[in-house]
């Protein structure tokens, strides 16, 4: 199997949770660490490689991401950071969301990056109430806990609630 | 996560993939949102401006655990000063009225422009103060009232640490200089005073809060009334100082760690250099010459130590209105060769490329006295004091 690894034109499927296939060329699929370990410990490319944690529509947003960095030469650097906060503009929270799980999960840095920096730039100026929500996150402080780390840096909360 | 699909086809060839990522719809699914793991909300928080983070402690307690451990902050320092964005640095000026303001570096070059904040300390009262220098978010500020008075101040979390009482009263002739020292996790503050034909040397460490005297400066500074503070580059503050015999310009370093002293190798300029000054100009040591008032140069050492990776970045000419001792000191540098000057207590943009000079830059209203880069930072000048190095790690 080795040797066919070599073989650009080569590819393999991918199977996401909700059952979708996704036959992706080899070196699209390379972008993923978690791929290419598989495919270095010569795994099958014949096989389906099931992904039971990302969903169909974050998979093709995954993939594309991936195909436009594999095709992209090093020397464009400027035209993939274009194609990277386009690709991120529209996306709402539910969708960088998922993004950053499968970034993870399937190991692709760049786009684990981009993905949490743009989390990040959405939540920055978000009050505290509103991003515990956002994360699902439970309030463990008492009203005067609360109040107390607040007031440690009460200048901090100019201008919000 | 179940969801639904309105994917027909179970086959997609790379092309067909590459086109649906084209339109990612915003669907009802933001309603709910997928659970993060910890490492993953960790990724997030270190992208985020240390004002967002200081507010989020309020979050919950495991956030305000996480933001506030040692290992956080300085995850999230490397984070801030290994990315290429300018967006954590700032600028802090001191005004000739003795106040301390500050501008984010980004507002100097993209608009909106000149977004100037008041900075808000405890030793407002104070008078006489200078900037000795900046590190990882900590700024160290020196007064010469009644004697030598330190604070290492982090500007971004407005907290602040008075040194311990030095008791020396000001000298005229002094330098300072201010540092990490990585190996101890500690930081320093260096005191070089003119006392009886030697200059006399004391270090201060943040972790013992306490002064202690070393071997004296091996070369000689100009002593000016006021000598400008060695700079930080690579563990060590950097001084244009002298031979004392042979009278030549020499680059003597502090090893902060060490706390030994070296000479760093200078380029090889191309004609003689009537004045020059050390510099640290985005982690790089630099040199800014002037050649018997034709140009002032600005030399780059790309690799530290190596003598041969001096490189010119600039030869700068003359222009009006610039007098022979007051060349621009350069403070940041945009990748493409464009140059933030402090020129006259203005700040002023130079195009190396282009060769233009923008100056003074109208949306900055006040004349500056001394001015330097800080990144955003967590670290805590209160957090070093009596604590073993092992616990803050």
């Amino acid at each position: 199997m080795a040797s066919s690894i070599e073989n650009n034109n080569e590819k393999l499927t991918l199977k996401s949770s909700d059952g979708e296939e996704f036959l992706v060329e080899k070196h699209v699929a390379l972008q993923s660490t978690l791929l290419q370990n598989m495919l270095d410990s010569d795994c099958s490319s014949a096989d389906v490689i099931p992904l039971p944690k990302i969903d169909a529509r974050t998979l093709a947003l995954v993939l594309g991401y991936c195909k436009k960095h594999a095709d992209a030469s090093s020397s464009k650097q400027g035209e993939l950071n274009s194609f990277d906060s386009e690709f991120l503009k529209d996306m709402d929270m539910g969708a960088l969301f998922n993004l950053v799980l499968a970034a993870n999960f399937m190991e692709i840095k760049g786009l684990l990056d981009i993905a949490a920096q743009k989390i990040a730039d959405t939540i920055k100026d978000k009050p505290h109430q509103e991003v515990r929500e956002i994360f699902h996150v439970e309030n463990d402080y008492t009203p005067e806990e609360e109040a107390a780390v607040r007031e440690e840096n009460r200048w901090a909360f100019e201008g919000f609630p | 996560m179940a969801a639904e699909s309105s994917h027909s086809t179970t086959h997609l060839s790379p092309k067909q993939t590459r086109k649906k990522q084209l339109s990612p719809a915003i669907d009802d699914r933001s309603l709910k949102l997928p659970d993060l793991p910890l490492e993953l909300i960790l990724e997030i928080l270190l992208r985020l401006p240390v004002n967002s983070l200081i507010r989020f402690k309020s979050v919950c307690k495991s956030w305000l655990t996480m933001i506030s451990s040692p290992q956080f902050v300085k995850k999230h320092l490397g984070f801030v000063t290994m990315g290429d964005t300018i967006n954590p640095w700032r600028i802090i000026v001191q005004t000739p009225y003795q106040d301390f303001k500050s501008y984010s570096l980004h507002s100097l070059f993209h608009e909106p422009y000149g977004f100037e904040v008041e900075l808000e300390y405890p030793f407002k009262t104070a008078q006489y103060g200078s900037i000795v220098g900046s590190c990882n978010g900590l700024v160290c500020i020196y007064f010469w009232e009644l004697v030598d008075t330190f604070y290492i101040w982090n500007p971004s979390t407005r907290e602040t640490h008075a040194l311990s009482a030095f008791g020396k009263e000001f000298v005229v002739g002094t330098s300072f200089g201010f540092g990490y020292d990585s190996p101890n996790d500690d930081y320093k503050v260096v005191r070089v005073a003119f006392v009886e034909g030697r200059h006399e040397v004391e270090v201060y460490s943040l972790r013992r809060d306490s002064w202690r005297r070393i071997g004296d400066f091996p070369s000689q500074l100009i002593t000016n009334y006021f000598v400008e503070a060695g700079k930080l580059v690579n563990g060590s503050i950097h001084w244009a100082a002298t031979n004392p015999s042979s009278h030549s310009w020499i680059i003597t370093t502090l090893d902060l760690s060490e706390e030994t002293y070296r000479e760093v190798p200078q380029p090889n300029y191309e004609s003689e250099v009537h004045d020059l000054s050390v510099i640290a100009l985005r982690g790089h040591l630099c040199i800014v010459c002037e050649d018997a008032y034709c140009s002032v140069d600005l030399w780059s050492m790309n690799e530290y130590g190596i003598k041969e990776s001096w490189t010119k970045l600039y030869s700068m000419p003359y222009w009006p209105g610039h007098g022979p001792f007051q060349y621009p000191e350069p403070l940041w540098c945009l990748k493409d060769g464009v140059f933030l000057v402090n020129c006259d207590g203005v700040f002023g943009i130079y195009d190396s490329i282009e060769h233009t000079f923008k100056y003074p830059l109208s949306h900055v209203t006040h004349i500056l006295d001394q001015a330097d880069i800080y990144v955003e930072s967590l670290v805590s000048p209160n957090a070093f004091m009596k604590v073993p190095t092992g616990l803050n790690q």
